[in-house]
């Protein structure tokens, strides 16, 4: 279901990047257009200020036009045109957009932006590995007579595993790794991993978010469960980057992160929905997808 | 002693301008495999340091980490409340002040950290923002709240039913929260909130507690 690109696994990869392409545009273009860009030069302080010399005052009015380039830059990703120009400058666009909401908000919502930003630089740095893309289709040759032809044609010019999609699936496991490693050295793991921390957690996390507290008290009537959900963290956390290393199929381990985020949101309140979006990348579309294909070539 | 702290500003500004010209020229020499690996292992090498070292990240390298150490008990945090014309207390809806969402730093700043002019207008700037949110609801915002991309955290939000119960907004309130767990970290014992700043549309007042 999931691919370990790591592993240098490649099939359907012209496809899976194009999908890939489409889903990190569309977040982005998603969270540019629905955040309040206009209002960060109205706050008199910052949530830190270690990064205003990069946001200083003169400069926030204009954040909303930066916006606009970078949605112009998005869309233009999200068709695979002009990766060597455009992309490069859109992710540095869409860094500066992250610095400006992250001196305001720290969260993993401003977080997200940043991972966005590394995908963009993977796919300009190895643009000629996306091939079902405007850019890659031009160069495979015009007289296309349709989207199979067009696959076709992209799939000829693709040459082995995608280094974007590895290097991206590194990236995110690198971002879970820091997660659960920091909590494994400043908790320590034997003091965090207990129902009474996670526990504590979760009730803070209900009050403060103000979620249903029911979900959550169900799960506090059974501390084993809350111990296991405790070292499933650190475990799933540190684990997922030492599994693609290992070249090991990351379904099992992809699902259960998923599950993970679930559970967050619902028990909680906070919903990492980048998160989701990332792992997703590495879906094996072209296989979840090929059975469709099958079938349409059927009828006709 | 050297305050690290000083220069922590312009080592991040330097940083961010550097890993975009590093962008730019990788990107525009890509055809040469050597450039695609020493930035590829530069990339790799500054993620790493900045997920594993614990200090603030150097952006445009960031990190996840979250609840990183053992939750306290009790659990001290600042909470913030709108004051309606009748004395009733609206807790506040971070959606109302973007793109801060959540507010328990700013909370604590307008209470206990800022000097008194930057806490006076963070407080101003918060309920300016109240209000016009609120207007904003009550006018009817339209598909916004179905397409825009979630909020940070789900649960509480205002909406109009919740709105209508509250008169005109007067006044707003910074209360210190602290939350005592039972031993085994599985139930609240006791939830006491004090009064820490009240702001009543043109002077803070803080207290002591």
């Amino acid at each position: 279901m999931f691919l370990n690109y790591y592993a240098g696994e490649s099939d359907g990869a012209v496809v899976n990047l194009a999908v890939a392409r489409v889903l990190v545009a569309g977040l982005g273009l998603w969270k540019l257009l629905s955040y309040d860009w206009a209002s960060i030069p109205s706050w008199p302080v910052s949530a830190n200020d270690y990064y205003l010399l990069l946001v200083p005052q003169w400069i926030q009015p204009y954040l909303v036009y930066e916006k606009y380039l970078a949605v112009v830059g998005l869309c233009l990703f999200a068709l695979g045109v002009a990766h060597r120009y455009a992309t490069p400058v859109t992710a540095i666009l869409v860094a500066h957009l992250g610095v400006a909401r992250y001196t305001l908000d720290p969260s993993g919502a401003s977080q997200a932006l940043f991972t966005i930003v590394y995908l963009l630089v993977f796919f300009a740095l190895y643009r000629e590995e996306d091939t079902l893309s405007v850019d890659g289709l031009r160069d495979a040759g015009a007289g296309l007579s349709g989207p199979r032809s067009a696959v076709q044609a992209a799939r000829n010019a693709a040459d082995g595993p995608s280094s974007i999609l590895k290097w991206g699936l590194l990236t995110v496991a690198v971002l879970y790794f820091g997660s659960g490693v920091t909590k494994v050295v400043f908790g320590p793991a034997w003091a965090w991993a207990t129902p009474q921390n996670l526990g504590q957690y979760v009730l803070w996390a209900q009050t403060y978010f103000g979620v249903s507290a029911a979900p959550g008290s169900l799960l506090l009537q059974y501390p084993l469960l809350v111990q296991l959900a405790a070292v499933g963290v650190l475990v799933l956390e540190t684990g997922f980057l030492c599994w693609i290393l290992a070249k090991r199929d990351p379904t099992p381990v992809v699902l259960c992160l998923l599950g993970m985020h679930v559970g967050i949101a619902v028990v909680m309140g906070p919903l990492f929905l980048d998160q989701i979006v990332f792992l997703l990348l590495f879906a094996d579309w072209a296989g979840l997808g090929a059975p469709l294909a099958a079938r349409s070539q059927q009828q006709h | 002693m050297v305050d690290l702290g000083y220069y922590f500003p312009y080592v991040v500004a330097l940083g961010f301008l550097s890993s975009a010209v590093c962008v730019l020229v990788a990107v525009w020499r890509a055809d040469d495999p050597r450039v695609r690996k020493s930035f590829v292992a530069v990339f790799f090498a500054g993620l790493l340091v900045v997920n594993l070292a614990p200090f603030p990240s150097l952006l445009p390298f960031s990190h996840l980490h979250k609840y990183t150490g053992t939750s306290s008990n009790p659990t001290t945090y600042y909470d913030v409340y709108l004051v309606d014309s009748d004395g009733d207390e609206l807790r506040y809806d971070g959606s109302a002040a973007p793109p801060a969402g959540t507010l328990i730093r700013f909370g604590r700043g307008i209470a206990a950290e800022y000097p008194a002019s930057k806490a006076n207008a963070t407080a101003a700037h918060l309920f300016d923002r109240g209000q016009s949110y609120r207007g904003r609801i009550e006018a009817g915002r339209g598909i916004e709240p179905y397409v825009d991309f979630p909020p940070h955290a789900l649960g509480y939000h205002w909406d109009r039913e919740r709105l209508a119960e509250y008169d005109e907004f007067v006044a707003l309130r910074v209360y210190h929260v602290e939350l005592r767990y039972t031993e085994s970290g599985l139930d609240i014992e006791r939830r006491d909130r004090t009064l820490a700043a009240t702001y009543n549309g043109g002077e803070l007042t803080r207290r002591a507690y």
